[in-house]
């Protein structure tokens, strides 16, 4: 038939047309409204929900706006970031964190600050106890957190949503069935002989079993707290600005100065308990991610799965038995080998929100975008996100839920700082070095002994690399702050701020130039108890 | 059929709300300037562009395009040299503000913004600056970095206590409280570096700290670093008063259980 092909066309013509009509249609609903888009990398258990229950809060209450939420995996987060913000396509928020690095690099050309913000109410808390409260201090760490404030360009600029703590999850069932017990072990020594009874299990039953299983991304979580609590001991002694803090500095140029190194006695305990831990794992760990070490415990591979909060919805949504949790018991003053050399108790560590949104210099509404972000850390906003993630609340008076209650810090101990820790040293470069040579720790030929040797040949290669980017990081920094601090004086006169980099901030430079390159004779002395 | 009664009334209504507009405008703050937004939000580029094109003095032309210099990217030797001409032309020829602040830049310039850093120039800026506009802000801020120059020499001569004592001097010229601050704050902390006497940095850190100006953190730190340097010089009263204070004040500070195991110890 002739006719068909012309009547193919006619319905092809009116269908193109029709879907044309709604496209548009869509696009105008669309195109009405103003869109905000919000990127993050946080795949675990129920997160995503969370984030987007939030936004579509938001935009019931703000009909003219649309949320647009981009999940990004963390393997190749921060490269989407930098090709965005460098091609000016970035999202108006990005979730971003000090950790990775280049902070000081980054905020100055890219993020803005929010501190003139955080001092004002947060409109989203009327009719809460937060109403009136300073922005800022709705947050259970004040905003004071490695993201939300920046120490070197003395600026707030991140609002966080959740906080962490580290725990060791368990299979409770496998531990009935290895033990005949449910309660995990309290103490080092009662670790030491649960791992010995895993080994012993393994081998009579004839199955692939380990105490924990590891990754190199577990690893990472595990050293923190290893070699922060094992060298609590030693820490004081670092500590030479007398604010019962370690600062960066204090850590870094310590080390360049050579009052410390991993055979300092607490700190080489700290890595005798490392390699317990990892002789503990699975072999091979070291070479996995942390999927790997996950897929094992699910598995009922390994006995417990070393995470951090963040991971415990997900664990509750794919464990097909009971899990439980507890603190990493390290070694404390009644340890009959490290006892002497310990402090205790140790805390969590600080009270330190973390999931920072940076709100992007470019953004195209950044008054939408940051009125966002004010509902997000609103008690409400922070309430929608953490019934459904399982995350521990950033804002104060917003309740864990009973599940994730059991993850609430534990703040009564010694604590030598949040913003630092000895396995990182000098920064990104050292803490990379340590990740790849911790190999030398674990399995019949590792020891203490030969990580030590290879951090005595080559970390200080790595540290001085840390330290000159700091320095060429610091001196981008000081100067983008001079020409900003110029152009708000020239905004508002009578400021009583001075148009500069905090001058304590700057010192820091000149101390880490000092220490690098020291000018003969007046360069500073090492105090005496390098080990 | 139209009433031209309600037609006259839209009409005067219409009139009265376009005037009612225009007042509202006029009584509206002023919009802020485009050029120097730009550069608060270090978007030198778009500053570049509304620095050229805006109806503005010639002396802020020039000085904000020199400073906008100093931040486009990517930053060249060339264009902070050109910046640099133009900040030494203004310095010594500019009026009002200009003047002092460019000279300010002339310091800076020397002190962080060239390749390899001058700071025996930066030094000189400063100390000109000083003395020839000691009231004005940027006078008052290139305090704060001469004491950095000096606490923190280059060269090997003098001694850290020498370094500090030569620092210490400036809070002689430091008129405002910000200065006045930020002096005491680094001196203290360069007592601290150079492993000195700790207790030389107390009269420091009571002084930064009966200023006020601090900012949550810094004072945090400050109150426990008075207590702290107060146990070592047997002052007990005074750490036990800085100890609470600092507990009263920072009740989600991490540093809470040391701080009331310090108290009870006392």
């Amino acid at each position: 038939m002739k006719l068909a092909p012309i009547g193919l066309a006619v319905l092809g013509v009116a269908l193109a047309a029709a879907a044309t009509l709604g496209w548009r249609h869509g696009r105008r609903a669309a195109d009405d409204r103003v869109t905000i888009r919000l990127s993050h990398w946080q795949l675990e258990g129920t997160v995503r929900e969370g984030l987007q229950a939030v936004a579509r809060r938001y935009e019931e209450l703000h009909p003219r706006v649309k949320v647009e939420i981009l999940v990004v995996p963390d393997t190749i987060y921060r490269q989407w970031m930098r090709t965005q913000l460098v091609g000016g396509t970035a999202p108006d928020l990005i979730e971003y964190t000090m950790w990775w690095g280049r902070i000081e690099e980054l905020a100055p050309r890219y993020f803005t600050p929010i501190t003139r913000y955080v001092t004002e109410p947060n409109p989203y808390n009327r009719g809460t106890p937060l109403a009136g409260v300073p922005w800022r201090d709705t947050f259970l760490d004040g905003m004071n957190g490695v993201d939300g404030y920046n120490t070197l360009m003395r600026d707030y600029y991140a609002p966080t949503i959740a906080m962490f703590t580290m725990r060791l999850f368990y299979n409770r069932t496998l531990l009935r069935e290895i033990t005949g017990r449910d309660e995990p072990p309290q103490t080092w020594r009662e670790f030491l002989a649960l791992a010995d009874q895993v080994r012993a299990f393994a081998r009579r039953e004839h199955r692939v079993v380990s105490t924990i299983g590891n990754s190199w991304d577990n690893a990472r979580w595990l050293a923190e707290p290893v070699t922060h609590g094992m060298g609590s001991h030693f820490s004081p002694q670092l500590d030479h600005d007398h604010t019962l803090s370690l600062s960066y500095w204090e850590v870094a140029l310590g080390w360049q100065r050579g009052e410390w190194s991993f055979r300092t006695p607490e700190l080489a305990n700290g890595l005798a308990v490392f390699r317990e831990l990892g002789n503990a794992s699975q072999p091979g760990f070291v070479q996995m991610k942390r999927d790997v070490a996950m897929l094992d415990f699910l598995r009922g591979h390994a006995l417990i799965l070393c995470a951090g909060s963040w991971d415990a919805s997900s664990l509750r949504r794919e464990a097909p038995f009971e899990v439980g949790a507890f603190r990493l018991p390290l070694p404390g003053a009644e340890d009959p080998v490290y006892g002497p050399q310990t402090l205790g108790p140790l805390s969590d560590g600080s009270v330190q929100t973390s999931t920072p949104f940076y709100l992007n210099k470019a953004s195209a509404h950044p008054d939408v975008a940051l009125d966002f972000l004010r509902f997000l850390t609103s008690v409400e906003g922070n309430q929608i996100f953490v019934n459904i993630s399982q995350w521990l609340p950033a804002i104060r008076g917003v309740k864990p839920t009973d599940f994730s209650r059991r993850f609430m810090p534990f703040y009564d101990g010694y604590n030598w700082g949040a913003a630092t820790s000895y396995f990182s040293g000098t920064g990104t470069e050292m803490n990379m070095f340590f990740l790849q040579e911790m190999h030398r720790l674990f399995g019949p030929a590792g020891s203490v002994a030969a990580f030590q040797d290879e951090f005595d040949r080559r970390g200080r290669e790595y540290s001085n690399r840390d330290l000159r980017a700091h320095l060429r990081d610091s001196r981008v920094a000081f100067n983008s702050d001079d020409v900003s601090a110029t152009a708000r004086l020239w905004i508002t006169p009578g400021s009583d701020r001075l148009p500069a980099t905090p001058a304590l901030l700057e010192a820091k430079y000149y101390q880490t130039a000092r220490v690098m390159d020291p000018p003969g004779a007046s360069a500073p002395t090492s105090p005496p108890q390098s080990p | 059929m139209r009433d031209p009664g309600r037609r006259l009334a839209r009409g005067a209504a219409m009139v009265a709300g376009v005037l009612l507009g225009v007042a509202a405008l006029r009584a509206a703050p002023a919009a802020p300037d485009p050029a120097w937004t730009a550069l608060a939000r270090l978007r030198a580029d778009d500053a570049l562009r509304e620095f050229a094109r805006g109806n503005r003095p010639e002396e802020e032309r020039d000085f904000g395009t020199a400073v906008a210099l100093l931040a486009r990217q990517p930053i060249a030797p060339e264009q902070v040299a050109a910046a640099r001409t133009v900040f030494a032309r203004l310095a010594d020829h500019g009026s009002g503000e200009v003047a002092p602040a460019s000279r300010y830049f002339l310091g800076r310039i020397a002190q962080h913004h060239l390749e390899v850093a001058d700071p025996a120039e930066a030094a000189r800026q400063y100390r000109r600056l000083i003395a020839e506009h000691p009231d004005s802000i940027w006078a008052q801020t290139a305090l704060t970095r001469l004491a950095l120059l000096e606490l923190y020499p280059a060269t090997a001569a003098g001694s850290p206590a020498a370094a500090v004592a030569a620092a210490e001097a400036l809070l002689d010229h430091a008129k405002l409280p910000a200065a006045r601050s930020e002096i005491h704050l680094v001196v203290a902390d360069a007592i601290f570096f150079y492993r000195l006497p700790a207790a030389q940095a107390l009269p420091h850190l009571l002084a930064a700290e009966k200023i006020g100006l601090l900012d949550a953190p810094t004072r945090a730190d400050t109150l426990i670093q008075i207590a702290e340097v107060s146990v070592l010089a047997g002052d007990r009263a005074r750490a036990r008063r800085y100890y609470e204070a600092y507990l009263a004040d920072f009740p989600l500070d991490q540093r809470r259980f040391m701080v009331r195991q310090k108290l009870a110890g006392l």
